[in-house]
């Protein structure tokens, strides 16, 4: 029987399983779990291709909206991918090659209650279930920090702990607030009942709700915590957040502002040009603050969160056109940063250091990871034929037809700063150095890197092919 | 006056004014403590009074726990709010376990918990 709770239901399975005796109590080897999962997960969703063209609404034990029910469209199934899709790929790299840390049964269980969250948010229908998958994604994300077991990886949990628990304790409030005012925690029947609702209450109910999810996804001024994560984990725990629970977080707003506060306006403000306004500060200070960094992790931390600020500013606009073009960021962006920071992953081990100044010549050392790095970082820089060229083209179409000329001019200083310091970095990586004798690189890990540069070509130089889907991901949310 | 007292707005304000003085005392105590365990206690705080919040609001004068006793269910209260504050009361004890199980770690590798030198990571 095929249901949406599968997608629920394996991951978060596995994650009991998995600490039983004889499993769980062994330094055996587990990481193939992660990519057989990922794999089960990707075949589940191919079974339910057809949602994009006609959503499939389950109800559990009532119907909804008093019950529980999981939604799934053409944006969830876009989200879905791209969550599943990254997951496959770092599960993919560090099945090929991994540390000590991803041993043992506890790497496998956090990674599968990371995607029971993250999935979750994505396809719940109901208010209170998305603050309990929050949560679920939320402990795993900090249970992923620490797992190097240094001092700083427990300096950058304890971090992302307190602020998160500040996050939840915002929904919470807008949760209750919510429940008491409309009498249902069904997101499609709050948003025909939130609009009715006295506009100061509106007013607070979605600043918590802001506050809540913008920490998340790494929004100014509540992103403070990130560059710390990215630099206190292992980079491919930071491919994870970036490509996973940050898009969710987005995936959250989306939900925020266009299921439950459809267009909805207060005094006069539209609540999108608060976002506009966040995201464009955000993408500015990100960039500008990535190019003083000396640390690979912590610069691709920045880089990441003014990545996905772009995509916000442009999903600010609300219009079709910027939607689609913002979704289709979204996806480029998390195939940039699988690659980019398994590709860190590489490069420190065999630097045995994080620091930039310390790759030197690694580019000449190791060809293939050098080729992989350059493709990666121009595409994040924008060049074309990389499918990131095309996205951003479409943001600044879509910013220019509603004439935002301040905010174009912000993206367009920020991309100049960014090219700027991802050049820094392929400079240091090709630099002259002697020649040593040249690794092998396994073919699971080759692998992992051709994946997301191939698909950033391909789309890059036929986006039609996604385009058609991304469109109608963002046609359903209106 | 005492009329303001009997009545249920009197009520109504007093739990706001309680919810709310609880939040500011946590919010007070996370932003200005030093040491990890009070900044803990002070998140517990925050979530209490936000528990609170959960279960007093939908309260009406004179309503009885939704439990079924075999006399009818006149005067029954939402159980929801109640199904969610449990919940929303096991997860907070989950992040306070968890918060407390990283400050240890950290107490093992640094000797201290002072919030104020955790800076191992670059500002």
């Amino acid at each position: 029987m095929v249901s949406t709770i599968w997608f629920i239901a394996l991951p978060l399975g596995l994650a009991f399983i998995l600490p039983f005796r004889g499993l769980g109590h062994t330094k055996r080897d587990l990481t193939i779990i992660p990519l057989v999962l990922t794999i089960v997960l990707g075949g589940l969703l191919f079974l339910f291709r057809l949602a994009v063209t006609s959503p499939v609404l389950e109800g559990f034990v009532l119907d909804p909206p008093l019950g529980i029910s999981f939604r799934m469209g053409a944006t969830e199934f876009l989200f879905l991918m791209i969550v599943i899709g990254s997951a496959f790929l770092i599960a993919l790299n560090i099945y090929g090659e991994k540390n000590d840390i991803f041993k043992g049964y506890q790497f496998p269980l956090i990674f599968s209650l990371f995607l029971t969250g993250a999935i979750g948010i994505i396809l719940t229908g109901d208010l209170f279930n998305l603050f309990i998958f929050w949560e679920i994604l939320s402990i795993a994300a900090y249970l992923l920090t620490t797992l190097e077991g240094k001092s700083r990886s427990f300096e950058g949990g304890i971090k992302y702990l307190l602020t998160g628990a500040l996050s939840s304790v915002f929904i919470l409030i807008a949760v209750s607030l919510i429940y008491y005012s409309a009498g249902t925690m069904d997101m499609v029947e709050l948003g025909r009942l939130i609009p009715a609702l006295p506009s100061g209450f509106k007013a607070l109910i979605f600043l918590c709700l802001f506050i809540g999810f913008a920490i998340e996804a790494e929004i100014f001024p509540l992103n403070l915590w990130a560059p710390d994560v990215f630099e206190a984990s292992e980079s491919r725990a930071g491919g994870l957040f970036s490509s996973i629970a940050v898009k969710t977080a987005a995936f959250a707003l989306l939900r925020l502002f266009f299921v439950l506060f459809g267009g909805a306006e207060i005094a006069g403000y539209s609540f999108f040009t608060v976002l506009l306004v966040l995201a464009l500060a955000t993408l500015i200070i990100a960039e500008f603050a990535a190019f003083h960094q000396s640390n690979l992790k912590r610069m691709l931390g920045y880089s990441s969160i003014g990545q996905v600020a772009l995509a916000l500013t442009a999903l600010s606009l609300a219009t079709e056109s910027a939607l689609t073009a913002g979704l289709f960021h979204l996806l480029n962006h998390s195939l940039i940063k699988v690659l980019l920071f398994s590709l860190a992953a590489f490069f420190i081990r065999k630097a045995g250091s994080e620091s930039i100044a310390d790759f030197k010549g690694m580019g000449r050392k190791f060809p293939v990871a050098g080729l992989f790095f350059t493709i990666g970082a121009l595409a994040v820089a924008g060049f074309p034929p990389f499918s990131p060229f095309a996205s951003k083209m479409a943001i600044l179409k879509a910013l220019m037809d509603g004439g935002h000329f301040i905010v174009l001019t912000g993206i367009l200083v920020a991309t100049v700063v960014e090219v700027g310091y991802y050049f820094k970095v392929i400079q240091v990586l090709y630099a002259p150095v002697e020649k040593t004798e040249k690794e092998k690189i396994k073919p699971m890990v080759l692998f992992s890197w051709f994946v997301p540069a191939a698909l950033l070509t391909g789309l890059g130089i036929y986006p039609s092919v996604i385009m058609k889907y991304i469109s109608l991901a963002a046609g359903a949310l209106f | 006056m005492m009329d303001y007292f009997n009545s249920e707005a009197a009520l109504t304000h007093l739990m706001m004014a309680g919810i709310l003085s609880l939040v500011v005392i946590g919010l007070y105590g996370i932003l200005t403590r030093k040491n990890l365990i009070k900044i803990f206690l002070s998140l517990g705080v925050v979530e209490t009074a936000v528990n609170i919040l959960i279960v007093a609001l939908p309260y009406r004068k004179g309503g009885v726990a939704p439990i079924l006793t075999g006399q009818g269910m006149e005067g029954f209260l939402d159980p929801v709010p109640q199904a969610l504050v449990l919940t929303s009361i096991v997860i907070g004890l989950a992040i306070t376990a968890l918060g407390l199980v990283m400050a240890v770690k950290f107490y093992q590798h640094e000797g201290h918990l002072n919030i104020r030198k955790m800076n191992g990571l670059k500002r």
